[in-house]
């Protein structure tokens, strides 16, 4: 026999059986990636050769409901030069229309304004692309007309699928999608709608072709019974897309608003809202299941300033369906002043997420705005409708425009982490200088940060976190109400 | 002794008159002595006939002098040994023929001998033959009588080199005689029809010998008769011997059977040549071969003429098959001969090292081959899709060298730097196909296969065991590793599966590794591997890791085996061989600057691949999970029952195995710093290593196992079961008839990227992860890696990269800005890089087909969706997409001289876009406008117009700008690299250092093959 058999015969087996073990017993591979980007706007680091931002819906009209000045906030520490290249559209498609270019200075810690109008007047659409060279810069676009005004940030890509959570074509209420080109070719896009009464695929906007560097839209009401939540899907067959909705309410059949709302351009595990003030109107939140299998969701709710644990919203969603979680009309959140909520998929699938806020026809509880950090009153009128955040991020931007005499603005920043304390650095900057403030936010806690200290006038806020973070952005005005998401920076995207 | 002359005197009846037949066919000077010989007998009736070709008279008259009376028969050139003779036979009235050759002497009183046997014996049907002598030493026996079996094979009754010591004397009857000197009574001979006219030489003396057995002749040699023969009939009868042995032997046996016995007879003689085709094709004997179709065929053209002779002689009333039977030796002489050789063979081989060739082996390797072919069937007639790493080779034979030969490399943006030696030798391949492309594509996808099957087969062909070639062949035949190379386009892995076990035989060699054949003198031996080698790493620099790898294994498991019995020598051959192989590529290892040129860059493609998916090596369509375990039963069995050194090489080859392993899973677990190969490539000694592993269980069961009490038997009975499970997937693989190899590739989509060469050089950008690519590619951002061609899709020089530096660099930075979203005008990035196309690839082949995929690589560069200047082309198939930069701008690009000075191009023209050579272009540029090349800066390139070279302009590191301004009007450019005289000096240096080192391989291996030789012989003399 020989006395090396035993140990060698052991050393082989037994590394084998071994090395079996333990690759038995790793971690299960993450799933085939699905998508990597942030789904929604974000504003690109110092490393980023260029950056660009697609505003696809204002009006350059007489009667515009959504005429539209882009801002763009440089928040670098030199001049920044962005390409605006403006583009046209309509109802109908409009090959080879004119794209008129122009090159813009942007100042260090500056805003600068463009009028959409101004570049395209008398067009139904005019989008806009801005091409920077490097990050570091913001652009949003503050939408207005006889509905009331709304912010909201530009898409930073074009996409293949979009969804636009919610949407109303009841009497008094008008839903208009824009499908924005920017690309130099053609795309072919199919629009579907999911509402209480079905899902729909008019024959009409069955590959619709949306020509190279141009605009179009459409009419929601038109080709979609009126429907009180319609959840709008845009799915492209060939080429890429920005999709952005136009909601307006004319106050005779429902409160006075308007909101722009830029669709999701992919699903994702999970979205969060930070910030919900119950006191300012029923909050509902929208959860569409855009994939094609069902999926189950729990809308998880965080207090603001409390440890109550608040019991989920369970919901299951079939293939290609919505559905609305009445937030505030549940009676577990009675009693709470503020609130953040995660909206989370049990499955595979992902989801797409926005909330929707509608001024409250009652006075406020006067007990919940006396609560500690929520001290706010209601605005006397607005509509608010966002998607929500689907990544928390280190750095968040947003530019906020303060206006006069405001004490209800406000941002609202929420620490997901269960376990750690986040601090926080926010940079106000206005004309080339700068503002510093710190706060602290416990473990699925909500910070509000008010901006009544601000004086009148938009600021571009740059905040830095020690840990991921989500904020929003809620300013109300004399007739409308903006409430949404801060933007991440790639840089530290979670 | 009575003479002759005493026993046949004047008293007596009238001795039988003898004609003496003397065919002649080109004699020699030798013939004189035959004449002389004829001359001397004492037989008074004697009468000779020389019955010689055309033109052969005159030279044969002078004989007259000697042997007055001599008959001179001429016949036509084209006459055969028989109708010469029967030709005289006829035509005489002598009561007794000798048959005689044209180089036989007899000795004195010989004919009076035979004639006295004769009359002694007073049977006319008998046939008596003198005893034969060698020519030139009278001691020693020559054959003469014969054995035969049912098939007309004879067998000697003397062995080569006998010395006649009366044993031949006692033999009263044998089944036949050599017609070399042979009498016969004229009237029975002409009654059996004398000899065939069919059969011309050789079979002549059984087909005689049979007819008169048939009606009850007997053949006796006449001891007494005695002649020198020299037997030398083959070197003037022409390189036909085996054709026409075979071919008679089929016409006398069937013209001599009865009729009952002529379907049995024909049934054996197809059994028998069915397994002689078998036992041919393994020995590579195509000659012996071909003779077996050819004798079938020759008897079916000639069936009137055998029918004929059959009844001549079954309308004798003699005839009788009993007679026969009796005297016939029973089966088969052939086929025992054969064994009794192989025996034989086998016997020195063991002893000696030799190579030998049994049954077993030529059944299996038969098996095999057609396992192999019907597997391959379809990659053999229809075209190789270009799949992966399988490229096209430029048409033009020169092209490859002429690239080579040149300083200047285009892979990415250019580079100054040596080419691989593998360039010049798909030249010198591209030779041997006659210059057919597609036919060397075929071969180095085809070959690889069988030459790694072959070099198993051969590694154990001197193990002293049958089983051992076989089954290590079948089991290196039945890995996966090959057919999921072959699926997944990897070059690289097919050349190490081949390359292996050639590689593994000088390691044994040197390791002094008698389990596997007789070892090789050391310097020998690393010669051998350093040559492999040299040629291995010119296409596959990843090689030299491999067997490095092998070594720590064969290390390690001398370790473990307890027997480091020349490790060391192991390891310095190894370091020498590899040292060697290194240096010999040197100029063209000197270029590869970073781990991705070697190795590859990290992908993901493979990271989820499990353990299990490595250990039985199933990495791509083809393998069984669970068939795939089963290779291990006799992969353990040497193990756990060999000894000695088969135990120690078994615990080595594990080495080797874990350590392949090892490397594999920790690349797919990412616990590795760089990137690796395709899976296929570093798990190339896993497949090696079970195959051997089963050769060596094999060698186990035949020699450690011999005479062992069934309890030890039964590992061997789970190794057998194991081995034969571990040969299904080969089984079902080969159903495809193209090893699940995509039956097209996308050369369709392909063709987005084509442009008609008046729109200027351009380059195509390729994306993807480095598996899917098919070349030498740089890493990117999202685990993707990018590369690039210039004029449309890239050939083979993809394979061979530049250095991720300088201009390359750059263009690398901007593919990775575009991909992560860091630019929206990536195609304005690119047009001062030339790069008019952009391909995104997720699969190697179209969609449907099989092929290595990867993980959505087109959501890893959606980037590339958001770009303001890419088109996005039609989709022609989801495994790729196509973009168009819009904002391109040719590689030689007639320029805005203030385009140059802000480096941003705004309104390119083509220009020079003929190309002349590897580098060079030439053709027309634009009046007042400057030229500007996207290619990594050298001095070395020059712009001339009209014959005057035109000024440099600084652009820093990517791009070359020329002032045309001193032309004046002039556009006629010629744009070229010029390629250091030094630069080729060190490839001559590096082309004479090969031819140097092939030649000493020569010598070296031929002299340790000459003293393996002598070995041999001198064993032989031993036993």
């Amino acid at each position: 026999m020989n006395a090396f058999r035993l140990p060698g015969l052991v050393v082989v087996i037994g590394l084998l059986v071994g090395a079996l073990t333990i690759d038995q017993s790793r971690a299960a591979p993450d799933e085939v990636v699905q998508e990597i980007r942030i789904p929604g706007a974000a504003v690109a680091g110092d490393d980023a050769r260029s950056s660009t931002w697609f505003c696809a819906a204002s009006t350059a009209t007489d009667d515009g409901v959504a005429d539209s000045v882009v801002v763009l906030a440089n928040t670098r520490l030199d001049t920044a030069t962005a390409a605006v290249s403006v583009f046209v559209g309509d109802s109908s498609p409009l090959v080879n229309a004119p794209v008129s270019e122009l090159v813009v200075s942007l100042e260090p810690q500056s805003l600068t304004t463009l009028s959409l109008t101004e570049l395209a007047p008398g067009n139904p659409v005019v989008s806009l692309a801005v091409e920077v060279d490097g990050g570091g810069v913001v652009v949003e676009k503050v939408s207005s007309g006889p509905t009331g005004v709304d912010r909201t940030a530009c898409a930073i890509d074009g996409s293949t699928e979009w969804v636009i959570t919610s949407g109303s074509t009841v009497p008094g209420s008008r839903l208009q999608l824009v499908v924005f080109n920017p690309f130099p070719d053609d795309a072919v896009v199919d629009i579907d709608f999911v509402s209480e009464v079905g899902a729909r695929s008019p024959e009409d906007l069955v590959a619709l072709h949306v020509p190279a560097r141009s605009s179009r839209v459409i009419e929601i009401g038109d080709v979609f019974a009126a429907s009180e939540n319609i959840s709008t899907f845009v799915r492209v067959r060939s080429g890429r897309v920005v999709a952005e909705a136009i909601q307006s309410y004319d106050g005779v059949e429902s409160p006075l608003g308007l909101s722009v709302v830029t669709g999701a351009p992919a699903a994702a595990d999970a979205w969060t809202f930070s910030g919900i003030t119950p006191a300012v109107g029923p909050a509902r939140l929208v959860v569409v299941n855009p994939s094609e299998t069902s999926v189950r969701v729990d809308v998880e709710v965080y207090p603001a300033g409390d440890e109550r644990f608040i019991e989920p919203f369970e919901v299951v969603l079939q293939p290609g369906q919505s559905d609305v979680v009445e937030l505030t009309e549940a009676g577990r959140l009675d009693g709470i002043s503020s609130f953040s909520v995660i909206a989370r998929s049990l499955d595979g699938p992902r989801i797409v997420a926005g909330l929707e806020q509608r001024p409250s026809v009652e006075e406020p509880d006067p007990l919940t705005a006396l609560a500690p950090e929520t001290e706010v009153d209601a605005p006397s009128t607005g509509f608010a409708s966002s998607v929500g955040q689907a990544v928390a991020a280190e750095s968040l931007f947003t530019i906020v425009d303060v206006p006069p005499d405001d004490d209800r603005s406000a941002m609202h920043i929420f620490n997901p982490a269960d376990d750690t304390f986040v601090r926080l650095a926010v940079t106000i900057s206005l004309d080339g200088s700068s503002k510093d403030l710190r706060f602290e936010v416990g473990p699925q806690r909500t910070i509000r940060v008010p901006l009544a200290d601000l004086n009148t006038g938009q600021y571009a806020i740059e905040i830095e976190a020690t840990g991921p973070v989500v904020g929003t952005r809620e300013i109300t005005g004399l007739s409308s109400r903006t409430w949404s998401p801060l933007l991440p920076g790639v840089d530290s995207a979670g | 002794m009575q003479s002759a002359s005493d026993s046949l005197s004047a008293d007596t009846p009238a001795p039988p008159t003898v004609r003496v037949v003397v065919p002649t066919h080109d004699p020699g000077p030798w013939f004189d002595d035959v004449v002389s010989a004829l001359a001397a007998q004492d037989y008074p009736s004697l009468r000779v006939s020389v019955v010689h070709d055309q033109g052969e008279g005159a030279l044969l008259e002078r004989h007259r002098s000697t042997l007055p009376g001599l008959e001179l028969v001429e016949l036509p050139d084209d006459v055969g040994f028989g109708t010469k003779v029967n030709t005289v036979a006829a035509s005489c009235d002598d009561q007794l023929i000798l048959v005689h050759h044209d180089d036989l002497a007899m000795e004195e009183g010989a004919v009076s001998a035979l004639v006295r046997e004769w009359l002694r014996r007073r049977e006319p049907r008998n046939l008596i033959a003198a005893k034969l002598l060698d020519w030139s030493d009278p001691r020693t026996l020559m054959p003469a009588g014969f054995e035969a079996d049912r098939f007309a094979k004879t067998l000697s009754t003397v062995k080569p080199g006998d010395l006649d010591q009366g044993q031949q004397d006692r033999i009263v009857d044998i089944f036949g005689v050599s017609t070399a000197c042979v009498l016969v009574e004229r009237s029975f001979f002409l009654s059996i029809g004398g000899f065939d006219p069919a059969i011309d030489w050789h079979g002549e003396a059984h087909d005689l010998a049979i007819r008169a057995r048939s009606v009850g002749g007997q053949v006796v040699i006449a001891a007494t008769a005695r002649a020198r023969h020299r037997a030398a009939f083959d070197a003037r009868s022409g390189p036909d011997r085996e054709f026409r042995e075979r071919r008679h032997q089929m016409r006398s046996a069937l013209a001599a059977a009865p009729g009952r016995s002529i379907p049995s007879l024909l049934v054996g003689f197809a059994l028998l040549h069915l397994l002689e085709l078998i036992v041919a094709v393994a020995r590579l004997d195509l000659r012996d071969a071909v003779s077996i179709p050819a004798a079938w065929l020759w008897n079916l053209r000639r069936i009137g003429s055998l029918r004929t002779r059959r009844s001549q002689l079954v309308s004798n009333e003699s005839f009788s098959n009993d007679a026969l039977q009796l005297v016939r030796r029973r089966g088969s002489i052939r086929l025992s001969e054969s064994f009794d050789r192989r025996i034989s063979q086998r016997e020195i081989a063991t002893e000696t090292g030799q190579a030998t060739v049994s049954v077993t082996r030529a059944a299996g390797g038969v098996v095999l081959a057609a396992i192999l072919a019907f597997g391959a069937r379809h990659l053999l007639t229809r075209p190789i899709p270009a799949i992966g790493e399988f490229r096209a080779i430029p048409d033009d034979l020169g092209t490859l060298t002429s690239d080579w030969w040149s300083g200047w490399r285009t892979a990415g943006m250019g580079s100054e730097g040596f080419a691989s030696m593998a360039l010049p030798l798909l030249d010198l391949a591209g030779l041997a196909t006659l210059g057919s492309a597609s036919v060397l594509r075929l071969l180095l996808v085809v070959v690889p296969l069988p030459l790694g099957v072959l070099g198993v087969w051969r590694l154990f062909s001197r193990s002293g065991s049958e089983r051992a070639p076989v089954a290590a062949a079948f089991l290196y035949a039945a890995s996966p590793l090959p057919y999921n190379a072959i699926s997944g386009g990897s070059v690289n892995a097919l050349l190490l599966y081949a390359a292996l076990p050639w590689i593994l035989a000088p390691i044994v060699s040197m390791m002094n590794g008698r389990v596997l054949g007789f070892p090789r003198a050391r310097n020998a031996s690393v010669i051998a591997l350093l040559t492999i080698l040299v040629f291995v790493v010119a296409f596959s620099p990843f090689a030299a890791a491999v067997v490095v790898v092998m070594v720590l294994g064969f290390v390690a498991g001398s370790f473990l085996a307890g027997d480091m019995r020349g490790v060391a020598t192991l390891v310095v051959g190894a370091a020498v061989a590899l040292a060697g192989a290194a240096l010999l590529n040197l100029p063209f290892l000197s270029g590869l600057r970073s781990w991705e040129m070697v190795g590859g860059a990290q992908g993901t493609g493979a990271t989820e691949t499990p353990l299990t998916t490595l250990l039985t090596l199933s990495t791509g369509p083809v393998g069984s999970s669970v068939l795939g375990w089963a290779v291990f039963a006799p992969a353990l069995f040497p193990l756990v029952s060999g000894a000695g050194e088969r135990f120690s090489w078994a615990m080595r080859i594990w080495g080797a195995m874990l350590c392949a392993w090892a490397i594999a899973w920790a690349g797919v677990r990412g616990w590795l710093p760089m990137g690796l190969p395709v899976l296929e490539v570093v798990l190339a000694p896993v497949a090696l290593g079970f195959a051997v592993l089963g050769g060596l269980a094999a060698m186990v069961l035949d020699v450690d196992l011999v005479g062992a009490r069934a309890r030890r038997l039964f590992p061997a009975v789970v190794a057998s079961v194991g081995l034969g499970l571990a040969l299904f997937p080969l089984l079902a693989g080969s159903f495809t008839g193209r090893w699940e190899m995509a039956r097209v590739d996308l050369a369709t989509t392909y063709g987005a990227v084509e442009a008609p060469p008046e729109d200027g050089t351009y380059r195509v950008l390729w994306i993807g992860e480095s598996h899917i690519l098919g070349a030498a590619t740089h890493p990117t951002v999202n685990d993707l890696a990018w590369t690039v061609s210039l004029d449309g899709v890239p050939d083979v020089r993809a394979l061979f990269g530049g250095p991720d530096e300088g201009a390359t660099a750059e263009l690398g930075e901007a593919v990775g800005a575009g991909l992560d979203g860091r630019t929206s005008r990536l195609g304005r990035e690119l047009s001062r890089f030339g790069v008019r196309y952009i391909v995104v690839m997720d699969q190697q082949a179209p969609i449907p087909e099989v092929s290595r995929r990867a993980v959505v690589t087109d959501v890893r560069a959606a980037g590339l969706n958001a770009q303001l200047d890419l088109v996005r082309t039609g989709v022609v198939n989801p495994a790729v997409v196509v973009y168009r930069n819009t904002a391109w701008a040719p590689v030689h690009a007639a320029v805005a001289p203030a385009d140059l000075d802000s480096l941003r191009i705004t309104d390119p023209a083509p220009a020079v876009v003929t190309r002349d050579d590897h580098a060079e272009w030439s053709g027309q540029t634009r009046a007042e406008r400057s030229l500007y090349a996207s290619w990594e800066p050298s001095p070395r390139w020059r712009l001339q117009i009209a014959g005057q070279v035109m000024p440099r302009v600084d652009l820093g590191p990517v791009g070359m700008g020329f002032d045309t301004s001193p032309a004046v009007g002039e556009t006629s450019a010629v744009f070229s690299y010029e390629t250091a005289d030094s630069h080729r000096l060190i490839l001559g240096v590096q082309a004479a250092a090969w031819v140097v080192l092939l030649a000493a391989r020569r010598w070296i291996v031929g002299q340790a093959n000459r003293n393996a030789r002598r070995l041999v012989a001198r064993s032989e003399q031993v036993g």
